[in-house]
């Protein structure tokens, strides 16, 4: 059966995160808290550091994932900072030890009589926020596919990697179909490649989709590629969408339309929690 | 009563020994007239320093501080300020102290034997349960009791455990399973970890009887195998896990089996 490959450290996984880094994404969500740019660089720097406390055992991180962050605007290439800027696809343990930097942020808790209080907490940069230029969607697909390829010949047998591909514009490199379609047919005996296309919006009436089994109610022609090209997600993801409140048909792809933040962080737990570690 | 009672273990294929995050105790065999209690614990994996939690329920167990005849709550408070001296010993870096806010978990099966009365040869036992770890009594080919689960459907991978967590305990101390039983001469009870209950209740769901491998897994070796330690019955025990994760019939998880044998005399 496809998807149940145990993940361990001599059969480790791998996430990789494609970013759009584009000029539009300096425009801000539609509750107007933050850029598109500056939610989602919180969103991957907190999932990065939720997926090192996962796999953080008492004599240190153990490295069931390989990870990439690889952001396209004014350039493309890996998108890390500090001793991993550079670098294409790291393990969670090099992440856990190579913080750009550890930020402290006010986090409201519960005070246990009904209010809420500051508490500072600690929150590791791994990846800052940028948007500048076009949106070379093409090149970095490839870039993904080429850093998978080389995953895939040293992990056979893994569970297949998972890219999530975060964007909020067209491509101005070309039509991505060819790059997507090159992306998700590459496969481990496990299974192919997973492929998350989670499109944002800034655009306070634009109506979200998540995770739609078919293209009826799409907008346009944009919208139907990143729907066509997303894979169906596995029944792991569609049982943990469950959690969030999401009641999904078998064939519900990864694709979420006009996303808000909360969808965001949603769409990155359900494409990122393991169903099988040891 | 006489007993004679032996542990069996394997960590997970692809970790080693000292991540093995079961516990059981007594950690050595038994073979003697006596009362005895034995418990055995399961240690979430997908939390840390769970082992060390593990072995703190058994041995609290054996030790008799978590029967009906004492405040659980107030036991497990004391142990849950203990395992947070123990792993805060040493400083520890960002994501350990991170991981360590939402604690740790693990199941804990205890099981106490008590001796026969005076006028009969048969006695009492009492268990209590908090998770999928499982009791086994079995009188020949009869099953005589399965504890707290009751079948395979019923192993799911969140069930609730004791935490090191006070707020947790809360719903863990509500779900807590207590029975007791009767046991007679020949009487032979199995405690285990849920990959192997799980394989047990598959077992014998379709009809097969799954304590005969058990049963056998130190059976007597012949006069000219009794040096070669190919024959130790903790070995036989690892080949065959080892076997039954190869043909995807096991879970691969920690294993624990405890076999405690009640003679006849």
């Amino acid at each position: 059966m496809a998807y149940s490959a145990e993940i361990s450290r001599t059969n480790p996984s791998c996430f990789v995160f494609v970013i759009d880094q584009s000029g539009s994404m300096s425009d801000s969500f539609p509750d107007g808290s933050k850029t598109k740019a500056a939610g989602v660089s919180d969103a991957i720097n907190k999932l990065l550091q939720e997926l090192v406390i996962r796999c953080a055992k008492e004599e240190g991180v153990r490295d069931y994932f390989h990870i990439g962050v690889i952001g396209y605007g004014a350039m493309v290439g890996s998108a890390f900072g500090g001793a991993l800027a550079g670098k294409k696809l790291v393990t969670v343990s090099e992440i856990a030890n190579s913080p750009a930097r550890i930020e402290e942020r006010i986090k409201k808790i519960d005070d246990g009589a009904g209010g809420l209080v500051d508490q500072k907490v600690r929150f590791p940069i791994w990846f800052d926020p940028s948007s500048a230029n076009g949106t070379p969607m093409c090149k970095a697909l490839d870039d993904a596919k080429s850093v998978l390829q080389g995953f895939l010949a040293q992990h056979p047998n893994c569970f297949p990697p998972v890219v999530i591909h975060i964007t909020d514009g067209e491509s101005t490199d070309g039509d991505p179909t060819e790059s997507m379609r090159a992306l998700t047919a590459l496969s481990s005996n496990d299974g192919n490649v997973l492929l998350f296309n989670l499109h944002l919006s800034s655009n306070p009436n634009a109506k979200s989709t998540a995770f739609p089994s078919d293209s009826n109610s799409l907008p346009d022609q944009f919208a139907q590629l990143l729907f066509n090209n997303a894979s169906q997600l596995t029944p792991f993801m569609r049982s943990t969408a469950g959690q969030h409140g999401f009641n999904l048909s078998e064939g519900a792809r990864c694709f979420v339309l006009n996303a808000d933040l909360v969808l965001v962080v949603q769409a990155l737990d359900i494409g990122t929690r393991p169903s099988n570690l040891r | 009563m006489y007993l004679i009672a032996e542990p069996f273990w394997i960590q997970k294929s692809g970790c080693s020994e000292a991540e093995f995050e079961d516990a059981f105790w007594p950690e050595k065999s038994i073979d003697g007239p006596t009362e005895r209690r034995f418990a055995v614990a399961d240690g979430a994996t997908e939390t840390s320093f769970s082992s060390i939690w593990a072995k703190q329920l058994v041995r609290c167990y054996c030790r008799g501080e978590l029967d009906q005849e004492h405040d659980f709550e107030q036991t497990l408070r004391q142990l849950q300020i203990k395992w947070n001296q123990i792993v805060r010993r040493k400083p520890l870096p960002w994501y350990a102290e991170q991981k360590l806010e939402s604690g740790t978990y693990a199941t804990l099966l205890g099981l106490t034997m008590h001796d026969a009365s005076q006028n009969s040869s048969a006695g009492e036992w009492h268990a209590i349960a908090s998770g999928d770890t499982c009791l086994i009594q079995m009188r020949g080919d009869r099953v005589i009791t399965t504890f707290p689960i009751t079948s395979s459907e019923e192993f799911t991978n969140q069930p609730i455990l004791l935490s090191t967590n006070l707020d947790a305990n809360i719903n863990a101390l509500k779900a807590m399973c207590k029975t007791s039983g009767h046991w007679e001469p020949g009487d032979t009870f199995y405690v285990m970890t849920d990959a192997l209950a799980a394989w047990f209740f598959r077992e014998f769901e379709v009809g097969c009887s799954p304590w005969r491998i058990l049963r056998d897994l130190s059976a007597e070796p012949s006069q000219n195998d009794r040096s070669d330690k190919r024959f130790a019955p903790l070995r036989l025990f690892r080949d065959w896990i080892h076997e039954l994760r190869a043909d995807s019939a096991l879970k691969n998880d920690d294993v624990t089996l405890y076999r405690i044998e009640i003679q006849k005399i």
